[in-house]
């Protein structure tokens, strides 16, 4: 079942882009994707600059030895098993039948 | 307990012989699997990309093999044994970054169906330009993370092998590099596969067991942890709890740090060898898959590593480690998983 990158034959792909369906594929994945990475390269950033300036801010202890710092880091930690589960869902849901469909259409019909 | 381990600060018993060998035998083992998995190859596609026929999780678990490296696993404890939070700080830009992978880069290069990081890039505009430029940039990157890789080695070597003379480690060294170009010569994309998978899986269990076996020795309790590493540290011991021990120091080492924080997290989804292997899967929901199990394992395996690193500082002392000679390589020897060993043997 080996491919190389050859062109599968006579698939017009600028037809295919410019249906409905491919558009609202692609604004669909963009409208998660695009927001999820600001959120989270922010709250990265916030975090990295928490840490290099506000350093008694985050020695500060909370429970026995633990700090603040320690608490945020796995906070990170946390927030990205959250955000691959929410990505991982809203593609099995919303992104992968809409692309099954598409590719049937194109591989179905050949056009 | 821990004062009598602290005593025995000596050097480990270290049987060199016996290293040796169980190298040896992990070499012979995983030489055997590739050259069995290679008689399966017979097209280009097959050499480069496995012909695209691992599974989700068979990609994530060497995906996660090939990224936690030398760099992760003894450098990262390492620092933290040394510079307590800052050295944390490496382990979560090296996690979020997959974010970006995950979300940005894995799937779209996977539809691409093309073999590598040039073609992709090269796909819509001008071949050669383009092209050449994703070589630079991929050999500007391999050079440097096989340099650290190699150094890791060498300081492995000198510890488990006795191999102390810098011509024995280079020796050493070029041997485990040649290895390693047999293995990708004749096992192709599918050989070196299973050998990380039969690499991460070893190191991530190994890893499991100390985590467990450090906490145990702190009634498992991470805030005991904490506060023995902090007083082994001497008398600005809680300097490592908290950041700023490496990179507080001035202005620029502050700047210095976002810059870094921002090389963590945009660099790894540009990482030729990783981004290589989005291909060996049949299609983007597997590589989506791939990354998920990547990011789990890979962010499972640096919570152990924030154990042990204070746990080497617990239980070793950063003034142990760091009055070993030499740069910051030797550190990652006195924190190897072998002398961590030595001391739980000890109890």
């Amino acid at each position: 079942m080996s491919e190389s990158p050859a062109k599968p034959p006579a698939i017009d792909w600028e037809a295919v882009e410019s249906t409905k369906e491919f558009k609202e594929l692609r604004r669909k994945r963009r409208g998660f994707v695009l927001p999820m990475a600001a959120l989270f390269l922010l709250w990265y950033l916030l975090y990295v600059l928490l840490a290099d300036y506000a350093h008694d801010f985050m020695a500060y202890k909370l429970l026995g030895n633990i700090n603040v710092g320690l608490v945020l880091g796995l906070l990170q930690f946390v927030s990205t098993f959250v955000i691959t589960g929410l990505y991982v869902r809203f593609a099995n849901r919303n992104l992968d039948p809409v692309a099954d469909r598409i590719r049937e259409q194109i591989e179905g019909t050949g056009k | 307990m821990k004062d009598f381990l602290a005593e025995a600060a000596g050097p480990a018993s270290n049987n060199p012989i016996l290293n040796i060998c169980i190298f040896a035998a992990f070499v012979i083992i995983t030489l055997v699997i590739v050259v069995v998995v290679s008689r399966r190859n017979s097209t280009a596609a097959d050499f480069y990309t496995a012909g695209h026929s691992f599974t989700g999780a068979q990609n994530g678990i060497a995906i996660s093999g090939d990224y936690l490296s030398a760099a992760s696993f003894l450098g990262i404890a390492g620092a933290i044994a040394l510079n307590g939070y800052d050295g944390f700080l490496y382990s979560i830009g090296f996690l979020v970054a997959w974010l970006v992978a995950l979300l940005l880069v894995a799937e779209l290069m996977r539809n691409t169906g093309r073999y590598t990081m040039a073609d992709v890039l090269s796909f819509r505009m001008k071949q050669r330009p383009v092209r050449t430029a994703a070589a630079v940039s991929t050999l500007a990157v391999t050079f440097f993370y096989l340099l650290a890789q190699m150094a890791g080695a060498g300081g492995l070597v000198a510890l488990l092998l006795g191999v102390t003379s810098k011509f024995g480690q280079g020796i050493v060294i070029a041997v485990v590099g040649v290895v390693m170009i047999t293995y990708v010569l004749v096992g192709g994309m599918r050989g070196t596969t299973w050998v990380q998978i039969i690499k991460a899986a070893l190191l991530i269990v190994g890893a499991a067991v100390m985590f467990v076996w450090v906490l145990s020795l702190f009634g498992f309790n991470l805030s005991a942890l904490l506060g023995t590493a902090a007083s082994k540290a001497g008398e600005h011991g809680e300097a490592l709890l908290s950041p700023g021990k490496q990179y507080g120091k001035t202005g620029l080492t502050q700047l210095d740090f976002v810059s870094l924080g921002l090389a963590l997290v945009l660099g790894t989804a540009g990482l030729p060898h990783i981004l290589m292997r989005f291909y060996t899967v049949p299609n983007a929901k597997e590589a989506r898959k791939s990354v998920v199990w990547a990011i789990w394992l890979i962010g499972i395996f640096y919570l152990f590593t924030l154990v042990l690193g204070y746990g080497a500082a617990a239980l070793v002392g950063p003034a142990a480690i760091d009055a070993a000679p030499g740069k910051a390589k030797t550190r990652q020897r006195r924190c190897s998983p072998r002398r961590l060993v030595d001391r739980f043997c000890w109890v």
